[in-house]
């Protein structure tokens, strides 16, 4: 057994790490609790399982609040029962059928993988407990449709979500009575569906518009991340964002909270609204004594457009000069195309006006010479935009990027960084500064950084 | 040219790691498991070692206990994303367990060859007479 088997072990009595591979005795999973246990049986271990279990227990060993509620068991346990002798006969049918139940409800933010002999262990990472149970439950009740034949068999299949007890134990907690889950579940959205076609906004009168623009305006808050300094180990800055609530539990930020289909103006009042929240942040900065630099996002069809751009620069002088010498704006959908005269005729009015210009752009973006023509202080690329990308090839575009950018004289920054691995691959590229949830999970770990004091950097407004 | 024997599984964090190392004026290899890295270290030059704490297959504490084993001149710094196991702080562990220094990620490159310095002496503390 590893050291981290033992340490495991001897700090959490009541789990067990797992070994796969073994002849049985120590293949309970560390995260899975005593209900699983008496349904399960250990023996030949399939794919990569021990690859992920390890994974699973290393990230549960210091985020197990996160992942609580996010992997699930389905076991077939029964169902061999069921089958009896046949068993053996129809393994790899049941196998098969499981996989393709599981995999056809997988999304790229998912994993799942074979455990034990007969159960699978699933990560819904980007959802809800309670939807990624209807799930688990749909694939029960698919496998036990096609491997028996009759829809009430469901029950046959043990599914579980792990979930996180306040002492730090976890356990598996069993999901039964699947069909009233689906049928529960499919009412919700149907309910959900009816609500959204009653209240779907139009925008054909300027009247119907006003009126949708006051309702999303109601349920706009504003939230901060840290932008950490790569090169100084402190938090440089602080990105505040309007964000909004979405019915899935998630956050939508920034242009995600403006509708597709809504005017294009609806992006220009929310960079306005956005303005006037940070002004009103630097000036109770400035009371309390409090030295930081506020970024905010300036959605480029704002500035692309006379009389949007006209709008938000005057705003933007109205806020006291000294006070603005705080502020960086962050150019934000700049189309690729984009020429040297035209971006300086965006950027240069803002520039003016603020500490510095920040230019968010696409992956692969390669018109640098353009860039180099303006006043922008600083480049930017967005994680999540090649999270689909293998690792080598993200870090080799990290890599490109930074090296461009630093030709052309300019400073280099990441956003959404999610992972340490990603972070520590943006600091190997060169990165200057650093956003994401990262940076929040290392506040206790990062040397002389200096934190805003803000009761819940994500999901408060700032004090007054 | 010094060589470091860079060990993590993420070939991210590799790529990231081999570019601050060659910054910092070593030479990098590279390799993806504690498996491989014992194989390497009895069998190439390498003159000191990091190594990641969590790997898929065995941890940094055991891969590290091994090279000691083989070569017990060589400093060996661990490194850790600030991971816990339990209760116990996965560095300070590493610590305990005769890391010649240790390495919470983020770092950067002054921070890894600041580490590398350390490790050097730590190693040339634990044997005198080498």
């Amino acid at each position: 057994m590893t050291f981290l088997g033992r340490l495991f072990r001897s700090s959490q009595p009541d789990v067990k790490r797992p070994v796969p591979g073994d002849s049985g005795r120590e293949s309970e999973a560390g995260l899975i609790g005593d209900a699983w246990r008496a349904a399960k049986s250990a023996a030949a271990i399939e794919n990569n399982h021990d690859t992920f279990i390890e994974k699973l227990n290393a990230t549960l060993s210091s985020h197990a609040d996160v992942v609580s509620g996010k992997v699930h068991m389905i076991g077939l346990e029964e169902i061999r029962s069921a089958f009896g002798d046949r068993w053996e006969k129809v393994r790899a049918q049941a196998h098969q059928v499981a996989r393709q139940a599981i995999e056809r409800r997988l999304t790229a933010a998912d994993i799942y993988t074979a455990y034990g002999e007969t159960s699978y262990l699933v990560v819904f990472g980007g959802m809800a407990a309670a939807e990624a149970q209807v799930k688990c439950a749909l694939i029960a009740r698919e496998v036990s449709e096609k491997l028996l034949g009759t829809q009430g068999s469901a029950e046959l299949l043990s599914v579980g979500t792990v979930v996180f007890k306040e002492n730090g134990v976890l356990e598996l907690k069993p999901i039964s009575d699947f069909d009233s889950l689906i049928n529960e579940f499919e009412a919700r959205w149907a309910e959900r569906e009816k609500e959204e076609r009653r209240t779907e906004p139009t925008w054909e009168t300027p009247e119907q518009q006003e009126a949708a623009w006051e309702a999303l305006t109601k349920r706009i808050r504003y939230t901060y991340r840290p932008i950490w300094s790569a090169r100084n180990h402190a938090v440089a800055a602080y990105g505040c964002r309007a964000t909004v609530d979405d019915d899935a539990g998630g956050q939508l930020t920034s242009h995600e909270i403006v509708p597709a289909d809504a005017p294009a103006r609806f992006l220009s009042r929310l960079d306005l609204l956005v303005l006037r929240r940070a002004a009103q942040d630097l000036v109770w900065a400035e009371r309390e004594g409090k030295k930081m630099l506020l970024a905010i996002p300036l959605h480029y069809e704002t500035m692309a457009r006379a009389r949007a751009r006209v709008a938000y620069v005057s705003e933007c002088q109205m806020i006291p000069a000294e006070l603005r010498r705080n502020l960086l704006v962050e150019l934000v959908g700049m189309e690729e195309g984009v020429p040297a005269g035209r971006l300086n005729d965006l950027t240069q009015p803002i520039a003016a006006e603020c500490r510095g210009v920040l230019l968010s752009l696409p992956m692969g973006y390669s018109r640098f010479d353009v860039v180099k023509e303006t006043k922008v202080y600083a480049c930017g690329l967005d994680a999540r935009e090649g999270a689909d990308k293998p690792e080598a090839e993200q870090f080799a575009i990290f890599d490109r990027f930074c090296g461009d950018v630093e030709k052309i004289g300019r400073r280099k920054y990441l956003r959404h960084v999610r992972t340490t691995s990603l972070l520590t691959a943006a600091i190997g590229a060169g990165f200057d500064y650093v956003d994401g949830d990262v940076v929040l999970r290392l506040q206790g770990q990062l040397e002389s950084a200096h934190f805003l004091e803000l009761d819940d950097i994500y999901f408060h407004p700032a004090p007054r | 040219m010094q060589t470091l024997l860079i060990v993590d599984d993420d070939p991210m964090v590799r790529a990231a790691l081999r570019r601050m190392t060659e910054d910092g004026g070593w030479a990098a290899r590279c390799v993806p498991s504690g498996a491989t890295a014992i194989e390497v270290c009895s069998r190439e030059h390498v003159d000191a070692v990091l190594i990641d704490v969590i790997m898929p297959n065995e941890d940094g504490i055991s891969t590290m206990a091994e090279i000691r084993r083989i070569r017990s001149s060589l400093p060996v710094v661990v490194m850790s994303g600030g991971g816990r196991s339990g209760n116990a702080d996965l560095l300070a562990f590493a610590e305990r367990a005769g890391a010649d220094a240790v390495l919470r990620k983020p770092f950067d490159g002054r921070q890894l060859m600041m580490a590398l310095d350390r490790a050097a002496y730590a190693a040339i503390d634990r044997n005198p007479g080498r």
